[in-house]
């Protein structure tokens, strides 16, 4: 499967608490597609949510401490979580530009590093899969199902630092998922903001918010939302009450880990898949896909 | 034996404010050489120049100093001065004792001390110039005129009637340029075609006008005067001699789908075709990319159709050699180009139209017949926003100038868009209007009282497709609220791009561009047509960004130095240009290399060698192009090449008398490269 892929995994929090189903599949998709995970041991928190608010100085010295881990495997790191993603090359970033603030962290996390060690997200890692190749791994197509691939705001911003093509309108999540056969559709808030840092300080603003997103993606066809995002799932699944207060109108779409999708598609068992972890669970529309073959053919 | 003449002058306070003038006309009148030296309020004045001359005549001076100004100021008039009394113009030095002194100091005893060593140094050079006299070069009385747009037009129309020969060049089977494309203009809302085309039909018509169209400069030779310059007449497919126009050929053409480019792509043509009804000249011209007969190797309707027979399938590109003696350049503009915007959807939105699609739409003869509808469903439009400075005053796109004619055209769009759908509402988002001109702010006034345009200040920054409509995200910096603007047609003022091709053109023609493509002036203010090529102008946007008015106003304005300058015989120029001593030149020729105006030639010259004749291939200069730049003399490794004007021996005369050594010392030291204590 042309070259062989191989990373330092750093799962974040994330995927150890809310949102285990998206590790389970992670985990699977990559060994059924022949990526090699290395995990790191140790790893500490990326320096997120409160962190960067609290100390800069100290949240790129936590993810300086994983990044040091990486280097010392001597892989190029992978996370599946865009938070951290983006705290990582962040982190990069600021230690080439600061020598002050390099030297600090050199002192805090006891190792000097030069802000290269490279950072891989989970879709430029799965960017790299030939999907022609790849197709035999498919047992379960997903012919049909119409899927919104949901990026949110940190996958390809800020452009400069992630060097994202399109990065206002992405396409990797959907060539990646064309493999399982899926209809992606074509709507206009994939990059949009889920509101997810609103979570608890603004439910108004957080019901527009995702109230937008679910509304055009279900207007362009959408019967299930896949993301690559912890906080927009939970966000986007869990605040649709306040979604439909906003829109006036009653909405109930699942929103997946594309990884579920992948996992489902090429035959994991339903642990692993961790569609019971949803809270609306794309289950039955993914069962019916099979009587709407039944009826088309 | 040197007798030298110094005359310091106050300039008023400039000088003396600062300057113990009196002093250094004593100090000068010290200095070996010196058999004169006084001191005058202002010496360029007739009363000033009346001393230097009597001076001359009294005190038999065979060299002159004025200390005074820059030499850009008034060397000319001295040069003028001395003449007068029949001293060579060039046995004059310029110590330049105002810039380089009084002006950029405070304390008079220092100030003083440096003028007096300025003086020095001057001296010591003036005691070495030699008497020059100007070079004179012939030169081709005709004109070459690139690019025929309105700038390009109206420069070959005034040299024209100037009575100078003028060939004028454009790449697009027709000329005409961009203002052919537009509608109606600001501020007047003259039709555009009206008042374009007489000119056009003038510029082919004239007897003092060659017209190359579907034609490109492939070389650019020579210098001013003498340029020869070669033009690639790209091939028709049509004998020109014998197509009388009657378009039977376009209309019989089978292919038929290829984007119109004269009609910003908001239709189709044919592979043979006229690029609109107004074309000069009206020959058609086969579009051999999309053609059938060059694709595929058959078709041939064209041929059959035509009834004069003037179809050539064969017809060769021709190359076409002009010796002309001045160019001017007025290549014109391209439009940014939107795909580049993210946020905006990478060009891809439909119904997202740019500001000359708009102006297509809005013209009688355009695709709509002038009916303003929608491109996506041909549906008229209700609610229509412009958006201001796309590609404009923009450093994320490294485009941070001011295009200038977009807040006037785009007010334009709303008059017009009034004028066509009384019932259709236009919302323009803008940063600034900038709306300089006359009767331009004006009309700026017009469209928001008569045609109710809404001037919504900020920026853009989301366009989608939600459905039938396109969804406008925007912000209003004056009451602070994000603003949505469902529109059913969003029109770009697309900011002005230097055309395509033209950073090669400049290299060709070697004239100096800016970051983004611009030609550049030689003067911002007081020479902005000319560059620093001599005998290269310019004119219209291939400068800058500008509107009709500027650029027929550049038009003319390179028009008249061109006739300027084809109106002499002969050409004079300062006779400040490098020399090669060919006994000692050793025919290296690394100055060929250095050389950025070509002007080294190779030259066979017979010598001795044992007695026996041989032949030696030197260096020498050729006059006319060389610009005394000096760059030849630091690599010539015999030190035989000297610049006139600034040999090497008064360069070492004046750092001598500086430094208080004879120059010979000097010399050595520069040359030898002997350390201070060595």
């Amino acid at each position: 499967m042309g070259e062989e892929l191989r990373f330092a995994y750093y799962p974040g929090c994330s995927a150890h608490s809310t949102s285990k189903e998206y590790e389970t599949s992670f985990r699977y998709v990559c060994e059924k597609l022949g990526i090699t995970l290395v995990d790191i041991e140790n790893w500490v928190c990326c320096g997120a949510s409160a962190g960067h608010f609290y100390d800069i100085g100290f949240s790129v010295a936590l993810a300086c401490d994983t990044l040091v881990k990486a280097r010392d495997i001597g892989l190029p790191l992978i996370t599946v979580c865009p938070a951290c993603y983006n705290r990582l090359l962040h982190a990069n970033y600021l230690i080439k530009e600061d020598g002050e603030l390099a030297k600090r962290v050199a002192d805090t996390i006891g190792s000097e590093y030069d802000g290269q060690h490279e950072v891989y997200n989970i879709l430029d890692a799965f960017s790299k899969i030939d999907i022609e190749e790849a197709k035999p791994i498919v047992e379960r197509p997903l012919d049909g199902l119409k899927v919104a691939c949901y990026y949110g705001c940190l996958f390809t911003r800020p452009p400069k630092m992630t060097n994202f093509k399109r990065y206002e309108d992405p396409l990797v999540m959907e060539n990646i998922l064309s493999l399982t056969g899926v209809d992606p559709v074509d709507y206009n808030h994939k990059v949009n903001c889920c509101g997810g840092s609103l979570s608890l300080s603004n439910t108004e603003v957080l019901g527009k918010l995702v109230g937008e997103i679910l509304d055009d993606a279900i207007r362009n066809g959408a019967e299930v939302i896949a993301t690559a995002c912890p906080l927009c799932q939970s966000t986007l699944e869990l605040r649709q009450n306040e979604a439909s207060k906003y829109l006036g109108r009653k909405i109930r779409v699942p929103i997946t880990y594309f990884t579920q999708l992948m996992a489902y598609s090429f035959g994991a068992d339903k642990k692993t898949v961790g569609f019971g972890r949803n809270w609306i669970s794309p289950a039955s529309i993914i069962n019916d896909l099979e009587k709407r073959e039944v009826k088309a053919g | 034996m040197a007798r030298v003449g110094v005359f310091v002058c106050w300039c008023g306070a400039n000088i003396a404010g600062t300057v113990d003038v009196k002093r250094v006309a004593e100090e000068a009148s010290k200095l070996p050489g010196v058999v004169y030296s006084t001191d005058y309020k202002y010496m360029c004045s007739d009363p000033g120049q009346e001393i230097v001359r009597d001076a001359i005549k009294e005190h038999k001076l065979n060299s002159v100093v004025i200390a005074a100004c820059s030499p850009r100021m008034h060397e000319p008039t001295f040069r003028a001065c001395v003449a007068d009394v029949g001293l060579n113009p060039y046995k004059l030095e310029m110590a330049n004792i105002r810039e380089h002194s009084s002006w950029v100091h405070s304390d008079i005893e220092k100030a003083t001390a440096k003028a007096i060593d300025i003086v020095k140094m001057a001296v010591a050079k003036a005691k070495e110039l030699e008497p020059l006299d100007n070079i004179e070069v012939p030169l081709t009385k005709r004109a070459l005129v690139i690019g025929g747009g309105v700038a390009g037009i109206q420069s070959a129309l005034d040299i024209a009637d100037g009575g100078v020969e003028v060939i004028l060049v454009e790449r697009e089977p027709s000329i005409g340029g961009k203002m052919a494309m537009l509608d109606e203009t600001f501020p007047t809302l003259d039709c555009s075609q009206c008042i374009l085309t007489p000119k056009m039909v003038d510029a082919s018509r004239h007897k003092n006008i060659t017209l190359y169209t579907y034609s490109e400069v492939e070389r650019v030779e020579g210098y001013i005067g003498n340029f020869v310059v070669t033009i690639r007449k790209k091939a028709r497919s049509v004998d020109e001699e014998l197509c009388n126009g009657c378009g039977e050929c376009t209309l019989k053409c089978p292919v038929k789908k290829i984007p119109d480019e004269f009609e910003q792509g908001l239709t189709t043509r044919t592979a043979i075709y006229f690029p609109f009804p107004q074309a000069v000249p009206k020959i058609p011209v086969i579009d051999k990319e999309n053609c059938r007969y060059y694709t595929e190797g058959k078709c041939k309707v064209c041929e059959m159709v035509c009834p004069r027979n003037a179809i050539r399938f064969d017809q060769p590109d021709e190359f076409i050699k002009v010796e002309v003696g001045a160019i001017v350049l007025a290549t014109g503009y391209k439009l940014f180009d939107h795909s580049k915007i993210e946020e905006y959807g990478y060009g891809e939105v439909d119904d997202v139209i740019t500001g000359l699609q708009f102006e297509r739409l809005s013209c009688a003869s355009g695709p709509t017949g002038g009916k303003i509808k929608r491109p996506s469903d041909g549906k008229e439009p209700e609610n229509v926003v412009f958006i201001g400075c796309v590609g404009s005053r923009d450093d994320k796109y490294d485009r941070p100038y001011c295009s200038k004619i977009c807040c006037m055209y785009t007010a334009k769009h709303a008059i017009l868009l009034h004028h066509r759908l009384p019932s259709a509402r236009a919302f323009i988002f803008y940063i600034d209007v900038r709306a300089g001109g006359k009767g331009y702010e004006e009309f700026i006034q017009r469209a928001m009282e008569e045609a109710g345009a809404l001037y919504i200040r900020g920026r853009v920054s989301r366009l989608y497709r939600d459905g039938d409509k396109v969804m406008v995200l925007g912000y209003d910096t004056i009451s602070g609220k994000n603003i949505e603007i469902p529109a059913d047609m969003v029109v770009l003022a697309s900011g002005i791009e230097p055309s395509s091709g033209v950073i090669e053109l400049a290299r060709n023609v070697g004239v100096a561009y800016d970051r983004y493509g611009f030609f550049v002036e030689a003067h911002p203010k007081l020479r902005p047509v000319d560059t620093n090529t001599a005998g290269v102008f310019l004119a219209g946007c291939c400068q800058a960004p500008m509107d009709i008015p500027d650029s027929v106003a550049q038009g003319s304005a390179s028009a008249s130095k061109v006739l300027a300058l084809l109106s002499r015989d002969i050409l004079e120029r300062e006779p400040m240009v490098a020399v090669v001593d060919e006994e000692t030149c050793s025919g290296c020729f690394a100055c060929r290399d250095v050389c950025p105006y070509d002007a080294i030639e190779e030259v066979e010259r017979k010598v001795w060698i044992e007695d026996k004749p041989d032949i030696r291939k030197v260096a020498r200069v050729n006059r006319g192009k060389c610009q005394g730049c000096g760059t030849c003399t630091t690599v010539c490794r015999s030190s035989a090449i000297d610049i006139k004007g600034t040999t090497d021996l008064q360069i070492f005369e004046q750092i001598g008398a500086l430094i208080g050594e004879s120059s010979p010392s000097v010399k050595h030291k520069a040359t030898m490269g002997e350390e201070k204590n060595g």
